[in-house]
């Protein structure tokens, strides 16, 4: 159901995730991005995310304020458009930085 | 206003420049004009006179014209680029008319045709379940797949049987006029793709002239006069053959269908958001052919019908805009002026007229795949398509057997079109038995929100044949429903999902004991989600009114009620 995968990108710490982030899996997210990671900057690779519920935004609204509060940052990238859509409609575009690639994304954030 | 695709530089109601609009109703007319060889082949087949002869081409000629005007024009015609040609479903019925009773009765039963066409245009709305994408993919496929006869024959050279001896030389007048056409449709921008098919026309036709197999004008071409006043008959009109009165009929019918094809070939071309056929168009069209059809009858011509080729030739050019089919109505008529241009249509090499086929077939067989695959398709629909398009391939592969057929039957059978057309016409209708426009699930919080939506909504729209895009903007929505008002405890335990289908809208309402939500005009903050159970519903509910095209709270008797919409 859903595949995450942790990369260190020199001072970025990429979390890919595949799959599809609803109830049931999100728990699964939430928790690894507590445990892996508590502070710096952290990149949410969603390119082969294929769905994401309001159970899933709040696990990425978490870990913003998780990180935020640490003094971190939280940025995500390769949204796929249905995707994109609930960023934008949830009004999560205008709180997170939104990367078209994880390239594109490095580049900034590195 | 339809959405404009990438690949047409002109839509329907466009306005081309002047010079523009000219050369490509000469295009469009010159191509309709080389079709008069159908009713000089059913005058010669019936043994009529020079005079009568005359007489039938002339009015063809006109009534054709006068039908393409009507059917551009916005109204009261359909306003689309049809252009009319000689209609060969009616080549049965002329054939058997003229040889049993001469022009009285062939105008006799052309208006019994052209009366069923009619009746049926009244109907085209209420056709709409006879009618849906699929089945107008087969008439449009088939479209195609019955012009490959025709077109083979040309390409060839063959007139006959298949004889070893197999002139090559046509084949090459062919391919290259093809590989122009294609060419210049696929590479090229601007006038030169726009007039694609007469260059490749007009190159085609040198090389014919070299290789020495373009047709020699014979004697009498001299004497034809370049200007004469053309002249129309009242053969009178005939209905003594009752054994004859069912051909006409479903002449009519399938005249009918193949108007609706091509019709819908013309829409799907110029709407890259096509999503169905317009009906009230398409019955626009054919009450426009029916004008021409009667006109031509009571002068004592042969009937007309949309062409597919010019479908064909549209896409090459880019251009849908009805003016261009206006100018080429109102030349087709000039030409009925001109004996002498008319004559020079006749000579045009067949190799040429062929390549221009195949490109039109090779178009109108892939726009009828692309109809067929825009729903989703059921096992239903699956075998709807599958035998219909076997069932008229059966008729072109083994055309022997139409042959044991009852005669009255054999117009309709012999078609490729026809045949493949009414069969799924009538599995279309047998399919539906037994389906239900609602369905309904129960869920769980046991149940995974995603997978119970989209298996549901997927096995429904394939039972509905629903679009594609439609099912697939659907399904995470109603799964993000579903997950908040059983995560959230809003609904208790479980609830009720209830698709409804009715080709203008696909409803999913979710049904379920307990305390109806309230949907806020503005977007509330995010950090609702971080709270109770109510601010979630809240902030989820923002989420899904703004993600389906309507959204609507209610109830059903005691239990609460939320309707996503999703236009159709």
């Amino acid at each position: 159901m859903i595949h995450i995968d942790r990369i260190v990108e020199g001072a970025v710490v990429v979390t890919a995730v595949k799959g599809r982030l609803d109830s049931s899996s999100s728990p699964k997210l939430e928790e690894f991005l507590i445990d892996a990671a508590p502070s710096g900057t952290v990149l949410l690779d969603f390119a082969e995310l294929t769905y994401i519920s309001s159970a899933g935004l709040r696990v990425v609204l978490k870990a913003t304020k998780l990180l935020r509060g640490a003094g971190g940052t939280l940025a995500v990238c390769g949204l796929i458009p249905q995707v994109h859509e609930v960023f934008d409609v949830s009004g999560f575009s205008s709180l997170i930085p939104i990367h078209p690639s994880r390239e594109a994304a490095l580049a900034t954030l590195g | 206003m339809p959405r404009k695709p990438t690949n047409i530089i002109y839509s329907a109601n466009e306005k081309p420049p002047a010079g523009t609009v000219l050369i490509l109703g000469v295009q469009h007319a010159t191509l309709a004009l080389l079709f008069i060889v159908y009713p000089l082949v059913a005058a010669a087949e019936a043994g009529l006179s020079f005079d009568d002869t005359q007489l039938f081409i002339t009015s063809c000629i006109i009534f054709m014209g006068i039908a393409t005007l009507l059917e551009c024009l916005p109204r009261p015609g359909a306003g689309m680029l049809l252009v009319q040609i000689p209609n060969m479903a009616h080549m049965p019925l002329a054939v058997q008319s003229l040889a049993a009773g001469g022009p009285a009765l062939y105008a006799g039963m052309s208006l019994v045709a052209a009366i069923s066409q009619l009746t049926l245009s009244r109907f085209m709305r209420a056709l709409r379940a006879v009618f849906p994408p699929e089945v107008c993919g087969v008439a449009v496929t088939m479209l195609g797949v019955a012009l490959a006869d025709p077109a083979l024959r040309r390409v060839f050279g063959i007139s006959g049987a298949i004889t070893p001896d197999l002139d090559l030389r046509y084949a090459l007048v062919s391919s290259v006029t093809l590989v122009i056409i294609v060419g210049l449709a696929i590479f090229s921008r601007g006038m030169l793709r726009l007039f694609a098919v007469a260059i490749g026309a007009a190159i085609g036709w040198i090389l014919a002239a070299y290789l020495g197999v373009a047709p020699e004008p014979n004697a009498s071409f001299a004497t034809l006069p370049y200007i004469d006043i053309p002249h129309l008959g009242w053969p009178g009109v005939s209905f003594f053959s009752w054994a004859l009165i069912p051909a006409a009929i479903i002449t009519g019918v399938l005249s009918a269908v193949d108007m609706v094809g091509t019709v819908v070939s013309m829409q799907r071309m110029d709407d890259a958001d096509w999503r169905r056929a317009d009906l009230d168009q398409a019955g626009r069209a054919i009450q426009a052919n029916c004008l021409g059809d009667i006109g031509t009858a009571i002068t004592g011509g042969f009937a007309s019908a949309s062409s597919s080729a010019a479908v064909g030739v549209a896409f090459a050019t880019g251009t849908t805009a009805w003016r261009v089919g206006a100018v080429s109505g109102i030349l087709i008529i000039l030409a009925a002026f001109s004996p002498r241009l008319i004559g020079v249509l006749t000579i045009i090499p067949s190799p040429v007229i062929g390549a221009i086929l195949i490109y039109a077939a090779a178009f109108l067989t892939v726009a009828g795949m692309e109809l067929i695959l825009s729903r989703r398709l059921s096992d239903r629909r699956i075998f709807t398509v599958g035998l219909a398009i076997l069932t008229g391939l059966a008729v072109a592969i083994l055309p022997g057997l139409v042959g044991l057929t009852p005669e009255w039957a054999q117009p309709i059978l012999e078609s490729p079109l026809s045949i493949s057309t009414a069969v799924a016409i009538v599995l279309n209708l047998v399919f539906r038995i037994g389906i239900r426009q609602e369905a309904s699930r129960e869920v769980t919080t046991a149940d995974n929100p995603f997978t119970v939506a989209t298996e549901f909504l997927e096995y429904q729209g394939d039972l509905w044949g629903a679009r594609r895009d439609v099912i697939s903007m659907a399904i995470p929505v109603v799964a993000e429903g579903v997950e908040m008002l059983l995560d959230t405890g809003v609904a208790p335990g479980k609830l009720e999902v209830r698709a409804h289908f009715d080709e203008e809208n696909f409803d999913v309402a979710l049904l379920y004991e307990g305390e109806p939500i309230t949907i806020p005009d503005h977007r509330p903050s995010p950090e609702d989600l971080l709270g109770d159970a109510h601010a979630v519903a809240r902030f989820v509910g923002y989420m899904l009114s703004k993600r389906a095209d309507r959204l609507v709270l209610g109830t059903d008797g005691t239990r609460e009620k939320l309707t996503l919409r999703f236009e159709h």
